[in-house]
């Protein structure tokens, strides 16, 4: 067991992560890296907003 | 709950995010059945040919985070010329996936157009809203031009703020403080820091030396920082500001407070390029590293660190006391059998390797920091 709590987590965390391509090593290597950015909401941001995109329904208001 | 209509939410998007995306982008914003944000991904598409595979393969890192938030609609916005057909494609691609509504926009300039999911044509264009109100009442910083000057922002400084503690001053957080006494301290400075925001070079100092002591000690200022993003920038200023020598173990400190904080993926990496690979911070560097590329979100791990860090933080207290009792009978009875077999934490051989010198009675408080205040002012 690490002695720092915030290695146990991000060790246990990382361990529970199937093996899927990453933005560091995509699945097939041959390819360029394409998804270079990703961004979690902060769970207050997300408490508090919600998007509305009736707006962009041509000609008609449904949410 | 505040509704935001679609055209502020995508012109909002560099500020989320931290930077202009560049034209070819797509961002892909996921949304849950009540329309509430989850996450935004960055996916930069090259220009002409056959782009099938490469979309496949983003489209398959996007399902794991769509699974695990639920996601339940995502908005692709492309950007330039060809950012319809580069959101259009995408949305084919992930269109195999969990997710089954999907809003396309595209941007060019400052004008947007939009199809809706079930609509077969897009709409025309307009002009998007003025969001500069909106990243000023947030206190967010003003978006970047692009990806490399937003990753500029987390470069080391070409001139260090404040230089590493004297040896004294270093027993008086090392040796001499309890580690929850330490964790009060690199709470408060780095609070004092995010309100001063001009930096203070004599508290950036004993930030830096919390980092450097012992594995405890670095955890608490980590989660000090993690839970408020003025604190985390205070912590990236640390870094920043820091003398080569602290600079790796500033910045694999600042990386996770960061990560933990929900910075970009790009932050992140920019400021892992200068962590530490070799030394005792070599192992959080590459967790935070795998961690933030896996995509996972860092939200949820520091509320799991910081519930089980208080027990830490009490344990650590335990042995410190044992300790100090060893040291203060070792200082009042000093013999040469005392001196190198009595009981230390790691923190405090730590805080003696700085020091370079054997066991010591207590010290009289430090006198002077590099500004001239002592390093545990309250």
């Amino acid at each position: 067991v690490p002695e720092s709590v915030v290695e146990h987590h991000l060790a246990a965390a990382s361990g529970r992560v199937p093996a899927v391509p990453t933005a560091a090593e995509p699945r097939d290597t041959k390819l360029p890296r394409a998804l270079n950015d990703l961004k979690h909401a902060a769970p207050e941001a997300t408490a508090h907003e919600t998007i509305d995109l009736a707006g962009w329904v041509v000609g008609g208001d449904a949410s | 709950v505040e509704r935001l209509d679609g055209d502020t939410f995508v012109a909002d998007l560099p500020g989320q995010i931290g930077y202009q995306p560049a034209p070819g982008a797509v961002v892909v914003s996921a949304f849950s059945a009540s329309n509430r944000f989850q996450f935004n991904a960055i996916v930069d598409l090259p220009e002409g040919g056959d782009r099938t595979a490469l979309l496949q393969d983003v489209a398959a890192q996007l399902q794991r985070p769509q699974r695990e938030y639920e996601t339940a609609m995502i908005v692709l916005t492309g950007y330039g010329p060809a950012g319809d057909v580069n959101a259009a494609q995408l949305r084919t691609a992930l269109a195999d996936g969990p997710t089954h509504v999907f809003y396309l926009a595209h941007v060019e300039d400052t004008r947007v157009r939009t199809l809706a999911h079930d609509d077969v044509a897009w709409s025309s264009s307009r002009a998007l809203p003025d969001t500069a109100a909106r990243t000023v009442l947030r206190e967010r910083a003003a978006p970047a031009a692009n990806r490399e000057e937003f990753s500029a922002r987390y470069a080391p400084l070409a001139t260090a703020t404040f230089t590493a503690l004297r040896p004294d001053q270093a027993d008086a957080i090392g040796v001499h403080a309890k580690p929850s006494m330490r964790a009060d301290v690199a709470a408060r400075y780095l609070d004092q820091l995010a309100q001063a925001r001009g930096g203070d070079p004599a508290k950036q100092a004993v930030i830096a030396h919390l980092v450097t002591l012992d594995l405890t000690t670095r955890d608490a200022v980590v989660i000090a920082a993690a839970g408020d993003s003025a604190r985390v920038t205070a912590l990236v200023d640390v870094y920043r500001g820091a003398p080569p020598e602290l600079r790796p173990a500033c910045a694999a400190a600042a990386a996770a407070a960061m990560f933990m904080d929900g910075a970009p993926l790009s932050a992140v990496s920019s400021v892992l390029t200068h962590a530490d690979r070799t030394g005792p911070n070599a192992s959080l560097t590459g967790l935070v590293e795998a961690a933030a590329h896996a995509g996972l979100n860092g939200h949820q791990l520091r509320a799991a660190v910081a519930a089980d860090f208080t027990n830490t933080l009490r344990v650590a207290d335990e042995r410190w006391t044992v300790a100090d009792i060893a040291r203060t009978s070792a200082a009042a009875f000093p013999t040469a059998t005392s001196r190198s077999t009595q009981s230390r934490s790691s923190a405090d051989a730590a805080s003696e390797q700085t020091r370079q010198a054997g066991p010591s009675t207590r010290p009289a408080p430090p006198t002077a920091s590099p500004t001239g205040r002592p390093p545990l002012e309250r």
